[in-house]
């Protein structure tokens, strides 16, 4: 590039309309040539003059008086800002993926069927050592019990919101044995046949 | 690429031990810097140091600076802090040159500063706008409202070749033609600059 398309890239930098891919490159010339660096300074000058309330105060060797005054000062050498960014915002991405993944299976599997359970309980340990009653008022709590004393969690004679629940369930495995088939991945398929074999029970 | 993201490229070389970089940075902010400090601060001299010691305390504190806000705010709120320091300092030792800090924050533009800027100054502010003025009026059409659009209107260079009808290549090199125009007209009244 000649000196003069220089200079007319650096009053575009400084209006900010010069590509990026440009920027860098200029950016370093500015760096290595006094000639370009006193450009920067008149175009910025330049632009400082014409605005309303421009008022002057500095002498011409301002820049280069800060400059010595820099050059007595240690070279810094820190992190550049945003240095970290890249490599958090890399891993971030699969692993919030990931995570969403995760909590909505979890949900779908779990979140659904704990309602059915009383209390606080949350597993089959609290109700199986439960002791079996024997007096009965109505048959739901019976099959609940006779369920409960198996060590399992469905009630024998489910209501239809059990029924409901239990066909979502079996869709969404079915969705995910299909799809997991279909990627060549194990996924839940382990669980479903758990599942399985809790209903021939 | 916005202003924030040039400075932005020149903070990181300074960050990575590139002295040249934060020249650039002085070079491009003295003026607005001066501008700030002079609302506080009434004597030119003193002006400059004041200037210079907020600039010297920026490069200090780049080491810590982790781009939250943009270079030039945080320079800003340096600058502001030196004067408002030089001021506490000036009292402290019974200096009533100073403008006082609540005063300072009252000003607006160049219209109060003439109040506290020299006489030379104040002649040297007129003449460079006159300058500025008399430039742009001679400069040729093309330039003259390639320029103005951008310095006054604020338009961008694809917004310019919309409405002046022509490439952007082009508008591009009217606003460079235009301020290197003015540029020469300014160079005299620079030398005489460090006189004053």
């Amino acid at each position: 590039m000649m000196q003069n398309e220089k200079f007319e890239a650096i009053s575009a930098l400084i209006d900010g309309e010069l590509p990026d891919d440009m920027r860098d490159e200029l950016i370093g010339d500015l760096l290595k040539s006094e000639t370009l660096r006193d450009q920067w300074t008149s175009l910025h000058f330049t632009r400082e003059a014409m605005s309303l309330d421009y008022v002057d105060h500095l002498s011409s060797d301002f820049a280069s008086r800060v400059a010595s005054a820099v050059d007595d000062e240690p070279a810094l050498l820190v992190s550049p800002v945003g240095a970290g960014r890249p490599f958090r915002s890399a891993w971030q991405k699969p692993f919030a993926g990931f995570a969403l993944a995760a909590s909505v299976a979890a949900i779908a599997v779990f979140g659904v069927d704990w309602g059915q359970q009383t209390g606080s309980q949350t597993g089959p340990v609290p109700i199986a050592s439960e002791p079996v009653r024997n007096e009965v008022s109505d048959p739901d709590s019976a099959s609940t019990q006779l369920a409960s004393a198996l060590g399992t969690y469905w009630s024998s004679q489910p209501g239809k919101r059990d029924m409901d629940v239990e066909k979502r369930l079996n869709m969404y495995l079915s969705d995910h044995i299909e799809s997991a088939t279909a990627s060549n991945i194990q996924g839940l398929l382990a669980y479903s046949k758990l599942v399985a074999y809790d209903g021939e029970r | 690429m916005s202003d924030k993201d040039i400075d932005l490229a020149l903070v990181k070389r300074v960050q990575r031990g590139d002295k040249r970089a934060f020249d650039l940075l002085v070079r491009k902010y003295q003026h607005k810097i001066a501008h700030l400090v002079a609302r506080y601060v009434r004597d030119t001299s003193e002006i400059q140091d004041v200037s210079q010691e907020a600039f010297i305390k920026a490069y200090k504190g780049l080491a810590n600076f982790r781009g939250e806000s943009a270079f030039y705010t945080w320079l800003y709120r340096i600058a502001i802090n030196t004067a408002k320091n030089y001021l506490a300092s000036q009292a402290r030792r019974g200096d009533e040159n100073g403008v006082d800090a609540q005063e300072a924050e009252q000003f607006d533009g160049a219209d109060g500063l003439r109040e506290y800027a020299s006489p030379e100054r104040v002649l040297l502010t007129e003449e460079i706008k006159q300058t500025v003025h008399e430039t742009i009026k001679e400069l040729p059409d093309d330039l003259r409202v390639a320029i103005s659009l951008r310095e006054f209107e604020g338009m961008s260079y694809d917004e310019i070749a919309e409405a002046m009808e022509c490439p952007v290549g082009t508008v591009r090199s009217r606003i460079f033609r235009a301020r290197e125009a003015i540029d020469q007209a300014l160079k005299p009244l620079l030398g005489r600059s460090e006189e004053v």
